[in-house]
């Protein structure tokens, strides 16, 4: 009889009491979807970047990395490379104004031989409109190139923050990765706003007021010029200082929350398993800091492929000005003060483009230097 | 013809012209404006070699289409000038004056392509 009790009890709790268990592998979903992640990264960049890297460094083999495969030599080699192509054309470009400026400046020399100064003006508005639509066609080509360089930029980035939110994940880190990813979505959406719609066509505006004033227009937008400059260094400046400090500060944060987090894991493992929870704790460390090396790396490439794929813009922008600035200074030495003020505003176009470039890439570099060093690596 | 040549060719006609104006001065404005005319044309002559160089060697760059402009609107520069000049001797300076403005104006019209490129630059970068 009590058997037969203890059998019905026994069927009664296997009956009513038995629950479904489920089990699901998140880490295999993250680890998949880090894969995806990855194939859309390398997916969005140029074939250049693609073939800078040794083979299978961007599908996640570290190893070339690690075994310094890609080393200064390796970068100088690429500069070099692209200083000589960029070279060609700008040298193109260089030797054609130099050429019009000396055709121009021999033609203004008979010019002064005219009793009236009227035609010689008439003449010397056509001249410096050769020149200015030389000159103003090549600053336009640079500024849409730096349109698009920027713009592919952002994609890269944006492609690239949810690899770094999964990796962060995969480390424990759930606030750091949860803050971080939103941050620099916002971070991204906002730059690319703020760049591409409003410092890029202020630069335009500049570039167009100079384009009218060769026209020997007796408007000086010198002045407007001028502010929109001041303006331009202060607004850029301002805005990437509060958007690093905004990243800095959120990573802290959420770095300390998350090794609080971590710490009670730890504390927890360590008080419920008091004879197997110190080499738990172990394996935690050891799994957490090899995350932690995963993570670091695709950080470090990302920098990198941010430094190379930038490389052909800034060095093109940085060989122009250098060209813009040597030939407004022939046109000071041949007496054309004219075309010269016109190749200094081409110049100073230049160097804000470039600046604007620079901006954009230092600025991406520290949130994802921040990125990489908001770790786990705090816990002890 | 040198400058030496062209000196002499000058200095004579001044001569001839002093003498004329004693003598016969309707003709002395006759004489200069034959030697000015004739000068001038033997100035493009000597211009002529300058202007294919330069073609020549802007014909690879990307300013060959600007270089015509130039040399149409200098022409039309140094020929208005002279006109006006010759004019101006003659005392008829209202006549000089309308040369003048034509001249401009004739060059802002050949400068026209170069404005609606610059608009069109002006445009792209404005869009």
């Amino acid at each position: 009889m009590k058997n037969l009790r203890i059998l019905i009890f026994a069927l009664f709790l296997i009956i009513f009491f038995s629950l479904t268990v489920f089990s699901q592998s998140i880490e295999k979903d993250i680890v998949s979807s880090i894969d995806k992640e990855l194939n859309d990264f390398k997916s969005t960049l140029p074939d250049y970047v693609v073939d800078f890297f040794p083979e299978g460094l961007l599908d996640g083999d570290f190893s070339s990395l690690i075994n310094n495969e890609v080393n200064e030599k390796t970068f100088v080699d690429t500069i070099v490379s692209y200083l000589l192509s960029g070279l060609d054309t700008v040298l193109k470009n260089f030797s054609s104004i130099l050429l019009l400026i000396i055709i121009i400046s021999i033609f203004n020399a008979l010019k002064n031989s005219f009793s009236d100064t009227n035609i010689g003006n008439s003449f010397s508005i056509c001249s410096t409109l050769c020149i200015s639509i030389t000159v103003f066609q090549i600053c336009v080509n640079l500024a849409n190139n730096a349109n698009s360089y920027i713009k592919l930029l952002c994609n890269t980035m944006n492609s690239f923050a949810p690899i770094m939110t999964a990796m962060m994940l995969l480390g424990g880190q759930t606030s750091s990765a949860v803050v971080l990813n939103t941050s620099m979505v916002l971070f991204i959406s906002l730059t690319d706003a703020f760049l591409l719609s409003f410092m890029l066509p202020l630069i335009k505006m500049c570039l167009s007021f100079g384009c009218v004033k060769s026209l020997g227009s007796s408007c000086d937008f010198s002045g407007i010029s001028k502010t929109v400059k001041t303006a331009f260094v202060s607004v850029t400046g301002f805005v990437m200082s509060v958007f690093i400090f905004v990243l800095s500060y959120k990573s802290t944060l959420s770095q300390s929350a998350d090794t609080i987090s971590l710490k009670t894991a730890r504390f927890a493992i360590s008080s419920l398993a008091p004879i197997v929870g110190s080499s738990i704790n172990d394996s935690l460390r050891t799994v957490t800091s090899s995350l932690t090396l995963i993570k670091n790396s695709c950080g470090v490439i990302a920098i990198i492929v941010i430094a190379v794929m930038m490389m052909p813009i800034i060095i093109n922008l940085f060989l122009n000005k250098l060209s813009f600035s040597l030939l407004s200074s022939l046109c000071k030495i041949v007496g054309s003060e004219k075309e010269g003020a016109i190749i200094e505003e081409a110049d100073s176009v230049c160097g804000f483009l470039l600046t604007l470039v620079c901006c954009t890439c230092v600025l991406f570099i520290f949130a994802l230097t921040i990125f990489i060093k908001t770790n786990a690596g705090t816990i002890s | 013809m040198n400058g030496l040549k062209a000196c002499g060719i000058i200095l004579c006609a001044m001569i001839v012209c002093a003498i004329f104006k004693n003598l016969k001065s309707e003709y002395s404005l006759f004489v200069r404006l034959v030697i000015t005319i004739t000068v001038f044309c033997v100035s493009l002559g000597i211009f002529y070699p300058v202007i294919l160089y330069i073609e020549t060697i802007s014909k690879n760059s990307s300013i060959y289409e600007y270089i015509p402009i130039l040399f149409k609107a200098l022409g039309i520069a140094f020929a208005v000038q002279v006109t006006a000049d010759i004019c101006r001797d003659a005392q008829e300076n209202s006549l000089a004056e309308r040369i003048c403005f034509f001249g401009k104006a004739e060059i802002l019209v050949i400068s026209l392509p170069l404005i609606k490129k610059l608009f069109i630059l002006c445009e792209t970068l404005l869009k």
